[in-house]
């Protein structure tokens, strides 16, 4: 992965099209935004975000896969997935500056573009449009954290299963089954009886 | 009893919460605070209810309100706002999925409150407002993950602690069987709790 040739300018391409995914952003913005963005290559199995981690940073994923999971009463326990073209921060440090739990483990050889956060706050406060895109970041980011919560709550093993192949079937044959098994909440036999009834 | 309401005081109260988060120019914050109406709901009043296309920001001048939802056929706690707090249907606002749960005046409550596309267009209108905005949002995300933390990782005691450190002065005002339904016990598991921190007291 680091002798491999990197277009850097088409990294940046795919952050800048999943930024304007948010809000619109003017294009000389939105390229000062991204030159705040290095290349970093994590191989698989790499721990990038550990438990009291203190380095505030943002990720975006150009490639790859992270898994994000903690450790309760001894049991491991899969929170999420971000694959390509998603982002991913350590939110307990940023926006409640608690310690954070959870680790951001590499499930593939990842590439990613980082930027140290407090760059990304000096522009966010330079600019209106960036602004306005750091807002909507952080609305999506509790949305999402809130449709899971309510998921787990309010949907049944099967409904849950159902939304994951809807959503994020190319992570079924791409994320060992252990780990899809403890993030819908079931054992792995479960799973396996889920994918076989939906054949 | 009438009671007189002055909403300039009120607006002023909000103005004092919002210099908390960010520092706003005097006329923007005029214009902000221009855009808040009074709203008045009686104790029990349902003033969210599930499935709710109300789009509005509340601001708390007096009064209490409890957020909950109904899973198994229990009711489930989620939170409670009193003065000086915001709530808003966030699930909807976000998700734009159907949201769930109930907000409920637990007292008589006087709030002010605000469409929230008018927000949105100051918002777009100044950068400082934009900022403030993204300041309240970050601290209700943070107060939702450290909620998920607690749930997660601290025994009943420890969510009970915490509980009375930073929520003391709700714990007088709510019916104990919502306490207990907020911290995850059961009501005469919250009365063990209360019996122990009294004796630890004396």
């Amino acid at each position: 992965m680091l002798n491999t040739f990197h277009d850097i300018d088409l990294y940046k391409g795919m952050l800048k099209k999943s930024l304007l995914y948010f809000t619109y952003v003017p294009e000389t913005e939105l390229n000062e935004f991204a030159d705040i963005f290095y290349l970093k290559f994590y191989p698989k199995n790499t721990d990038i975000i550990t438990p009291d981690n203190k380095e505030l940073k943002g990720y975006f994923v150009v490639s790859g896969l992270v898994r994000m999971h903690y450790t309760i009463n001894n049991n491991e326990i899969t929170s999420d997935f971000r694959d390509a073209n998603s982002f991913f921060l350590n939110g307990y440090a940023i926006y409640a500056q608690q310690k954070n739990f959870d680790y951001f483990t590499t499930l593939e050889d990842t590439i990613c573009l980082v930027a140290d956060w407090d760059k990304v706050e000096l522009l966010l406060s330079a600019y209106h449009s960036l602004e306005s895109m750091g807002r909507k970041i952080v609305e999506w980011h509790y949305a999402e954290s809130m449709r899971v919560s309510y998921n787990i709550l309010f949907m049944n093993t099967e409904e849950r299963f159902k939304i994951f192949m809807n959503e994020r079937s190319g992570l079924m044959n791409r994320v060992p089954q252990k780990y899809i098994a403890s993030y819908l909440g079931v054992a792995p036999e479960t799973l396996s009886r889920l994918r076989s009834k939906i054949k | 009893m009438k009671i007189a309401h002055d909403i300039e005081l009120y607006r002023n109260r909000l103005r004092n919460l919002i210099t908390y988060f960010a520092d706003i120019p005097a006329f923007q914050m005029d214009e902000f605070l221009s855009v808040f109406a009074l709203e008045k709901y009686p104790k029990k009043s349902v003033i969210i209810p599930p499935s709710s296309e109300n789009n509005k920001l509340y601001f708390i001048i007096s009064g209490l309100v409890r957020i909950y939802y109904q899973a198994e056929g229990k009711e489930i706690t989620s939170d409670f706002k009193e003065e000086n707090s915001f709530f808003t249907n966030g699930y909807t606002l976000f998700t734009k999925l159907p949201n769930i749960d109930y907000h409920v005046a637990l007292e008589d409550t006087v709030c002010l409150a605000a469409d929230y596309k008018s927000i949105e267009l100051l918002s777009s209108k100044y950068h400082e407002i934009e900022y403030l905005g993204r300041k309240i949002v970050e601290k209700y995300y943070a107060t939702f993950l450290i909620s998920n933390y607690n749930k997660l990782f601290l025994s009943a005691d420890e969510r009970y602690d915490v509980f009375i450190r930073e929520r003391a002065a709700v714990m007088n005002r709510v019916p104990l069987r919502h306490i207990a339904s907020h911290l995850g016990v059961k009501p005469e598991t919250l009365s063990r709790l209360r019996a122990k921190q009294q004796s630890v007291k004396i």
